[in-house]
């Protein structure tokens, strides 16, 4: 009995793990992060918080439309200092439009988004499986994966990520932000699972910590989501920045 | 009442359906005159103070129109005027109509129709930049100028119609425009007339994305539009584009065609880890003057002036619309953060011919998300200039009227 109970476990044991090696692969987690975090078309009301050293916090209220990998648009709508300011992404290109200026003026990637503490590639290009190669690595929590992600262009914010997703629905956990000298710039946690439709369900909160300056940190709430629309193009052209 | 229920009705209807901005701000200029200049500066207040309340009005009421209304009231009060009497400084009288007023600026009214997505129409006082210059723009005929040294304060548009052809990555844009001629109070009255031909301008212009840069092709019929009574068309062109990612590129260039002149601009902007941004642009325009022709223009001034017949009223918005040698270099350091509400903005304007500049520092504090503090310098430096009769020089920056002015602003968001 003691013998068959031992070759019982060893082959569940085997199987298991087969099972855990064939279930998932670092590319397809990846994939599903890419489609929670930054489905391929959107529109979304968002609100951002961001908690500053003097203890002080600043809100900002915003629209977003997504279109494909490459298209986003932002309208920014609170408080009224920033009202009718907008944020376009076309590929590699993002402006910003300035309502007093009539114009639109090239941003960097890096730059923070608003003064906070998310960069705007974390908003504006949620695109890890474009952007990073990925790979499964141990994890003390069995309830989690973890992935590793290295940069593979130059656009990236981050050189080096460490990525939680929950084993049972793939949601992300947590993540750790890392830049090319090794050094910890960001943590974050993925809270508040919402299903916002009967085939999407995510994160409704995303806090960003500045690691650098502990006291800082933001968060970002997705207040509404709509995933199964379809944009105009014209939505994400220059000429059409500053038309409501 | 029943009009206001409808109007209720469609806002709340539509979620984004209207939105109505504010700000009302009061600023204080503070500066001395130079009365003993090429240029009068008798009608250059020492002191004013600017009440205003700036509103800009959207409302979407169907998803393919848009409205939207960006206006201004003001109220000034104008004072200490100084010129020269006799030889010296004296202090001027002036009629209380000079020394208060009001004006309502209706910045932007304008509609925008789109049927289907790929056309849209616009109808209106709208501000349209084509160009890719921060502190100029060449191909910028259409709008009143800016001032190189407050290039974000520009907000003014001009009447036209245009259509735009919008197809995925580029869009085909005709405008037709008409100048006007405005009332003291602002607002426009009639579309500007001399002989009974209307001053109008016609363009053009196709943009695409081409690769990571934007580029812009730009034809302008501009018939009496810039100047009564003259037609020129002329070929605008314009670029932009990231090299690295904190690295930004452009130019924009406007080739008059009859006379073979150009008109252009070449400049960076780099972004500073702490997210300030330094911009450097070349400004050169074939109608300026050289050296030779500065001095000839300064000893016409000078005869005048001998003459006791100074030409009045220049205000620095005038002179950096339209400057009156042919090269500058233009340099800002924007947005240098000290804390998260506090930046410093630096904004010259430099002369190399003369080796002078005009320098805007500026401190802004974000003090509440609804409450903005900001205080302006201006200052003006010349180490050379065109030599004069009487053995004097002068400096394109010396026919600034007020050298050395201050401004304090304070202005509350809702």
């Amino acid at each position: 009995m003691k013998r068959f109970l031992c070759t019982l476990v060893f082959f569940l044991n085997a199987s298991m793990s087969l099972e855990a090696r064939s279930e998932v692969t670092a590319a397809e987690l990846l994939d599903k992060y890419d489609k929670i975090m930054g489905p391929t078309n959107f529109e979304s009301e968002m609100e951002m918080t961001s908690n500053r050293e003097d203890g002080t916090s600043r809100t900002y209220g915003m629209k977003a439309l997504k279109s494909g990998d490459d298209k986003f648009r932002i309208w920014f709508t609170s408080p009224s200092a920033v009202s009718g300011q907008e944020i376009l992404r076309i590929g590699d290109n993002s402006w910003l439009y300035l309502p007093n200026l009539k114009r639109a003026s090239r941003l960097a990637n890096r730059d923070s988004f608003q003064g906070g503490d998310f960069n705007n590639s974390d908003i504006l290009r949620v695109n890890y499986t474009k952007d990073f190669d990925g790979k499964i690595i141990p994890n003390e929590d069995p309830l989690t994966y973890k992935l590793e992600l290295k940069s593979k262009n130059k656009d990236t914010s981050y050189d080096l990520i460490h990525l939680w997703m929950n084993k049972s629905n793939f949601m992300p956990v947590k993540g750790e932000y890392f830049g090319t000298s090794g050094k910890k710039l960001r943590s974050a946690e993925f809270t508040d699972i919402k299903e916002f439709s009967k085939s999407y369900m995510r994160p409704v909160k995303v806090v960003m910590k500045n690691e650098i300056v502990p006291a800082r940190s933001s968060f970002l709430i997705i207040k509404k989501i709509k995933v199964d629309i379809s944009p105009a193009p014209q939505k994400f052209l220059q000429a059409d920045l500053g038309k409501g | 009442m029943r009009l206001l229920s409808l109007a209720a009705l469609i806002v709340s209807s539509h979620g984004f359906g209207a939105e109505l901005v504010s700000d009302v701000s009061v600023k204080t200029e503070v500066g001395r005159t130079v009365t003993d200049g090429l240029f009068s500066a008798d009608e250059v207040p020492q002191f004013v103070q600017t009440y205003q309340w700036q509103s800009t009005a959207k409302f979407k009421p169907l998803e393919s129109t848009f409205f939207l209304i960006d206006s201004s009231v003001l109220g000034l009060i104008l004072e200490d005027f100084d010129g020269e009497r006799n030889g010296t400084r004296a202090s001027l009288d002036k009629k209380l109509s000079d020394r208060r007023k009001g004006k309502i600026s209706l910045n932007e009214v304008y509609g925008v129709y789109e049927p289907v997505p790929t056309w849209s129409f616009t109808l209106g006082r709208k501000r349209l930049t084509w160009g890719s210059g921060y502190f100029r723009n060449p191909t910028d005929l259409i709008n009143p100028s800016k001032n190189i040294l407050d290039p974000t304060a520009a907000r003014k548009g001009t009447f036209l119609a245009s259509v735009d052809y919008r197809r995925e990555s580029s869009t085909f844009t005709v405008l037709k425009s008409g100048a006007t001629r405005e009332k003291e109070n602002g607002v426009p009255d009639q579309i500007y007339r001399i002989d009974g031909k209307t001053r109008e301008m016609t363009a053009a212009r196709y943009w695409t994305l081409l690769g990571n840069y934007d580029l812009s092709v730009m034809r302008l019929d501009d018939n009496g539009y810039s100047t009564p009574g003259v037609r020129d068309i002329d070929t605008g062109l314009s670029f932009s584009g990231l090299v690295i990612d904190a690295l930004e590129i452009h130019g924009e260039a406007l080739l008059k065609n009859s006379k073979g002149q150009k008109d252009y601009i070449l400049g960076f902007g780099y972004t500073f880890a702490n997210e300030s941004t330094l911009t450097l642009e070349y400004l050169h325009d074939d109608r300026g003057l050289n050296a030779s022709g500065f001095k000839d223009f300064a000893t016409q001034l000078y005869t005048l002036k001998k003459l006791g017949q100074r030409p009045s009223g220049n205000s620095d918005e005038n002179l950096t619309g339209k400057l009156p040698l042919k090269d500058h270099i233009a340099l800002g350091l924007q947005r240098y953060k000290y804390t998260d509400d506090i930046f410093f903005t630096v904004n010259s304007l430099i002369n190399p011919v003369h080796l002078a500049a005009s320098v805007s520092p500026g401190v802004n504090w974000m003090a509440k998300e609804w409450l903005s503090l900001s205080l302006v310098g201006f200052y003006n430096r010349s180490f050379s200039g065109a030599t004069l009769p009487d053995g004097s020089k002068v400096s394109e920056q010396d026919l600034f009227p007020m050298p050395l002015r201050t401004s304090f602003e304070v202005k509350a968001y809702f």
